[in-house]
């Protein structure tokens, strides 16, 4: 018995002063395997009496647990130093830059272009396009701008041929949408696209640029609606602050027209260099749809109405990001395409 | 327009309102003012009388005064004019007045003497320089005896004027006429508008005769006046004149001018001495060369429209008048000319000879009242009378001219239907009352006459406009269409492009919009799609951008070319856009590479721009389309090819059709561009948005696990590695679910002219766990496969 108890000291002991998982191991294997110390101990219980076998037996089976136990609370203490240590040596440096993983960009234009989209998708909007290669008949007559108009002038414009062009505006997809519809209302159609002119490039003309032509058409559909309407664009584009203001003005293709004005979104209609001290930036040109374009586009006037809107692209995102220079979104400059790598 | 406030209040008042709110006014009903300035500027600015003046004892040409400038004061001014008199009264500049770019005056001595302020010339208060006589800029200005001292002198002349820049709509170019304008303000402000008298005077019975041949003139009317004298004209006309940015001339031709300002009907004057036939022949056909006034020689062509006058060129119709016949200072009797030309046709004349005249964009853009020729032909004659001591008037000759009143019906409701608003009838009357309209009004139905000035007014929409204009945009309110539900959605093409665009510039790439525009030189390179002609402009701005695209390949490279030379090596970039040939149109995406795509330099990761990246792209994108690859194939381009690199390239096949293209471009391209190591892919979408594509279909997710074995084949390198995973596939049948190349051997440890491919196959079952022999019986199949098909063994 004394012997088991000495056992058990010495095994503490040693377990105690143990410093590493493999002595450890070692230990148990020894005190506790088939050739320890306690197995030899064990044997001299051949001689002994039942009663004094039972209480032996106790004893080292209580010895056993206190060994198990005590290399098992040992183990906990060393596997924790050793991941202490292990994380000790598996520090790095997190200064250092994260993988530049490749982030492309959309273009502002295509940005702008998206954000119509969503806000009129979501208000019963589709989305009509129409060719870039146009008929005279399309891009003009239809829209009320006959023979003699002036501006329908060569100059103006890049004709192909006598009757066909490059589109000088989105307008002529109005026409194209409402002939589709034979004379039935009622449309709700925003024509986003790619236009040009007859312009010598420079820091604010572009012979390409692009716009979206908006227009809705039905029974009852006022000048009040495009008020509406139009109010929710500024808001949408320029901030919920933003108001609108309309000016009487003139395109052939609506009657009446209008020039729309934000209130400028930089000293918000104080007045400042931005809006040239009027507190208001011209933003598109709008209109109810002009009842020779309707009737010629196969609506009856006296029944159906509409209005009509087209939004310069260039114009919007030159004014929300500060772009000065028009050239800058057709040059696929990367250092101006990096500028819009985040969602705006 | 420029429309000087002080002429427009001779017609309306408006001298109560700052030059800003009439602007503010007249843009809230349409007529944008563009910018505004002064007709003359300086702020302390005087009548001063020169009391005395004596020699300056230091210079041979200035001059001390002794001017007295109100209020008792007296200033010494040094003064160098040649025409500095004693006894003058002239404008003066006291200390501190600012007379413009950064020109002060102050208090200063001039060789020794004090001098306390400036004796001005007109050309000195800032009026534009073109529209003074010689004598404004020689020396200073000498006003009238009776100028009172100390008043201030712009005041007194009249020169204390503002100018409004009003850009007028195409629509509305009757009011460039200032008594038009004059309606508007007047209608806006509600005030009465006062026209001059425009009525017949003692007349006698005129000699000459109108034949007008061509229906390009609706109206012609002549007048003669005989006796007048040319000299200057009074201050008052001059000084309008120049407020309104013409150069005053002589009384005469500024009468004509003036005539046109107030009524925007151009005049044109004959010296009636220099005709020798009394008639004026309207007509077409003239082929000929002819000296016009401004002694310079137009070739005149059938086209135009001719006032002839002796068989000659009297006139080149709104544009310019004949050389023969014109008035000078010797003219002593006037056929006055008002008439009305067809606008498109005199554009062309004007445009042609290079003569886009004030008188001539007055027809072209459609401001001439037609109706009020005779009254404006009374006006001038009255004028002459008045300012040219015309002696005789005689009776106006005219075509005979009917002009059809329009007259336009519309109703409360429609208004109020088309503008959204509650207008009521009697606000209505009001509104059509202020704008000159007369009207019947039957219960809530309205007969509008429109005056003859308003050419714009055809249709009731036209007087709604006018309602809304003077009943105010801001009154109207904001809602939103009550109406049938749409359903607003991207068709599937856009909503695929979308999809595109975003998956691209997820994987990194960046969307560039380029011209569509481009070079004859640049047109056919990289071209798969079109087989037609590309599309040439008429009328090009330069040969660079005069034609259409058909590749965009072109401008990505150009794109590429420009970033590399601002220091931009790695560029990634893919453009969207529509590309034309005749009579067709074609969405294209094409993509361009070069540099580094992922680049972790001290984590020693770099992936290269090559054509595995590309075609990764291109792969991507037809996965995420729902394209499977048993639908399409690629095929290696011609050894031949000009545009892509032979070796390196491949089109992308559905069928028997090319849909797209990867590749190296050409070397010899690549020079041409200017560009290095550029990888491209171009896609047809128009064709790959539009296939049939089956709906998404769910499969059970495989219960039992899955087996991967490697296996490194040798064989002949030129044979392409996809064909023999292809073969692999068949052979291994329903059993393997996934294969990967992982790697790829050629060198020394192998028989030259082979190469090692190992791939890792995975054997899957649906039904049940795969055993070895079923794995072990597949093997060998599919080795037995590619033995036979490409020779291949495996590698030992």
């Amino acid at each position: 018995m004394d012997e088991l108890l000495k056992i058990k000291e010495e095994a503490l002991l040693k377990i105690h002063d143990c410093s590493s998982l493999k002595d450890l191991n070692d230990l148990r294997v020894f005190y506790l395997g088939k050739k320890g110390p306690m197995q030899s101990a064990m044997k001299s219980m051949k001689d002994m009496s039942k009663e004094q076998r039972a209480s032996f037996g106790q004893v080292s089976n209580k010895v056993k647990q206190e060994i198990t136990q005590a290399i098992e609370e040992k183990r906990k203490v060393l596997e924790e130093a050793e991941m202490l240590k292990k994380i000790q040596n598996e520090k790095i440096d997190i200064s250092l830059p994260g993988s530049q993983l490749p982030l492309g960009t959309i273009h502002p234009l295509t940005m702008i272009r998206e954000e119509l989209e969503d806000l009129f998708i979501g208000m019963g909007y589709s989305i009509a396009e129409g060719p870039e290669v146009e008929s005279d008949h399309f891009n003009f007559e239809l829209m009320n701008l006959p023979k003699d108009h002036p501006a329908r002038d060569m100059q103006d414009t890049f004709y192909i041929d006598e009757n066909t062009l490059l589109r000088t505006h989105t307008s002529p997809v109005q026409a194209h949408v409402m002939l589709a519809a034979n004379g039935r209302g009622p449309i709700k159609v925003i024509c986003p696209g790619k236009t040009y002119r007859r312009d010598d490039d420079d820091a604010t003309h572009s012979h390409q640029f692009s716009q979206c032509e908006g227009l809705v058409i039905d029974k009852n559909i006022t000048m009040a609606d495009l008020k509406g309407t139009l109010e929710l664009f500024a808001k949408k584009m320029f901030g919920e602050k933003r108001e609108i203001r309309l000016r009487p003005s003139y395109f052939p293709f609506t009657e009446p027209s209008v020039e729309v004005d934000i209130s400028c979104y930089n000293c918000n209609g104080k007045g400042c260099s931005m809006c040239k001290n009027t507190g208001w930036i011209e933003i598109l040109g709008a209109g109810m749809v002009n009842p020779k374009v309707l009737e010629m586009c196969g609506f009856d006037s006296q029944v159906y109405q509409g209005f009509a809107f087209g939004i310069g692209l260039e114009r919007v995102a030159m004014l929300k990001y500060g772009i000065d220079n028009i050239r800058d979104f057709y040059s696929g400059d990367l250092r101006f395409l990096n500028q819009f790598v985040r969602k705006d | 327009m420029e429309a000087s406030l002080k002429l427009l209040n001779q017609y309306v008042k408006v001298d109560d309102f700052s030059a800003q709110e009439i602007a503010d006014q007249l843009t809230s009903i349409g007529h944008e003012v563009e910018g505004m300035h002064v007709f003359a500027r300086g702020d302390k600015l005087v009548v001063g009388y020169v009391k005395e003046k004596v020699p300056h004892p230091d210079s041979d040409h200035l001059n001390i005064c002794q001017v007295e400038v109100g209020n008792g004061v007296t200033q010494q001014i040094v003064c160098g004019a040649p025409n500095v008199a004693a006894g003058q009264k002239v404008i003066v500049a006291l200390p501190g007045c600012d007379l413009g770019d950064g020109f002060k005056i102050k208090e200063a001595k001039i060789r020794g003497i004090e001098s306390n302020g400036m004796i001005c010339s007109i050309a000195e208060l800032g009026i534009d320089q073109r529209l003074l006589r010689e004598q404004d800029k020689a020396g200073i200005h000498v006003l009238d005896a009776d100028a009172p001292v100390g008043e201030e002198a712009l005041k007194y002349m009249g020169y204390d004027d503002t100018v409004l820049d009003i850009g007028l709509t195409p629509n509305r170019a009757d009011c460039m006429a200032m008594i038009a304008l004059a309606y508007e303000v007047g209608a806006l402000l509600k005030r009465d508008v006062h026209v001059p008298e425009m009525k017949t005077l003692n007349e006698l019975e005129s000699d000459i005769e109108i034949d007008v041949q061509t229906d390009l003139c609706p109206c012609f009317g002549a007048k003669l006046v005989k006796g007048v004298t040319t000299k200057e004209s009074p201050e008052w006309l001059r000084t309008f004149l120049m407020a309104s940015g013409i150069k005053p001339i002589n009384n005469i031709v500024d009468i004509s001018n003036f005539v046109m300002l107030e009524t925007g009907q151009p005049i044109h004057m004959y010296d009636y001495d220099k005709l020798k036939e009394k008639r004026f022949v309207i007509k077409t056909g003239f082929h000929q060369k002819a000296t016009l006034l401004d002694g310079k020689e137009y070739e005149i062509l059938p086209e135009d429209i001719i006032v002839s006058t002796d068989q000659g060129i009297g006139c080149v119709a709104g544009v310019m008048g004949g050389d023969d016949t014109k008035i000078d200072e010797n003219t002593v009797n006037i056929v006055i000319e008002a008439a009305t030309f067809h606008g498109a046709t005199l554009r062309n004349t004007a445009r042609r000879l290079n003569l886009l005249t004030d008188a001539s964009q007055h027809y072209i853009k459609g401001a001439i009242d037609t109706a009020n020729t005779p009254r404006v032909l009374n006006r001038c004659a009255a004028l002459l009378e008045e300012l040219a001591d015309a002696k005789e008037i005689y009776q106006t000759v005219m075509t005979d001219y009917e002009m059809a009143e329009k007259v336009i019906t519309l109703t409360t409701s429609r208004v109020n239907g088309l503008l959204g608003t509650t207008i009521s009838t009697e606000d209505i009357e009001d509104i059509l009352t202020r704008l000159h309209f007369t009207y019947t009004l039957d219960n809530e139905t309205f007969t509008v006459h429109v005056p003859s000035y308003r050419n714009d007014m055809s249709m009731d929409a036209d007087v709604i406009e006018e309602i809304a204009r003077m009943y105010g945009y801001d009154h109207i309110p904001s809602t939103l269409p009550l109406m049938e539900m749409t359903k607003g959605a991207l068709t599937p093409v856009q909503s695929h492009t979308k999809a595109i665009r975003h998956l691209l510039t997820d994987l990194g790439l960046h969307e560039v919009i380029t011209y569509t525009l481009t070079s004859p030189s640049m047109v056919d390179d990289f071209n798969l799609f079109h087989k037609d002609d590309h599309i040439a402009l008429m009328l090009p701005i330069g040969e660079e951008r005069s034609v259409t695209r058909k590749s965009l390949i072109p401008s990505l490279l150009q794109a590429i070319n420009y970033n590399t030379a601002h220091s931009q090596k790695d560029v990634m970039i893919y453009e969207i856009s529509n590309t034309y040939s005749q009579g067709h149109e074609i969405q294209n995406l094409a993509i361009a590479c070069t540099g580094m795509y992922h680049d972790v330099t001290w984590q020693q990761i770099q992936q290269k721009a090559d054509f595995y990246l590309v075609k990764g792209f291109v792969e991507t994108i037809l996965k995420k389309l729902g394209i499977k690859e048993s639908r399409y194939t690629l095929k290696r381009v011609e050894e031949d090819n000009q545009n892509f690199h032979p070796g390196r390239s491949g089109y992308l096949m559905m069928g028997n059709d090319i849909v797209g293209v990867i590749g190296e471009i050409h070397p010899r391209l690549a020079k041409k561009y200017d560009v290095k190591d550029v990888y491209v892919a171009e896609l047809n979408l128009s064709v790959l948005l539009n296939l049939k594509k089956p709906a998404i279909k769910f499969t059970d997710i495989p219960q039992y696990p899955s087996v991967t074995r490697d296996i490194a084949l040798v064989m002949d390198q030129d044979i392409p590695v996809h064909d023999v995973v292809r073969s692999i596939c068949k052979a291994g049948q329903r059993f393997i679910v996934d294969t990967k190349i992982f790697d790829i051997y050629e060198g020394e440890r192998i028989e030259s002219g082979k190469k090692s491919v190992a791939i890792a196959l995975t054997f899957q079952d649906a039904s049940k766990t795969l055993d070895d022999a079923t794995i072990n019986a597949t093997m060998e199949q599919i080795l037995n496969v590619v033995s036979k098909e490409y020779g291949a063994h495996l590698r030992v």
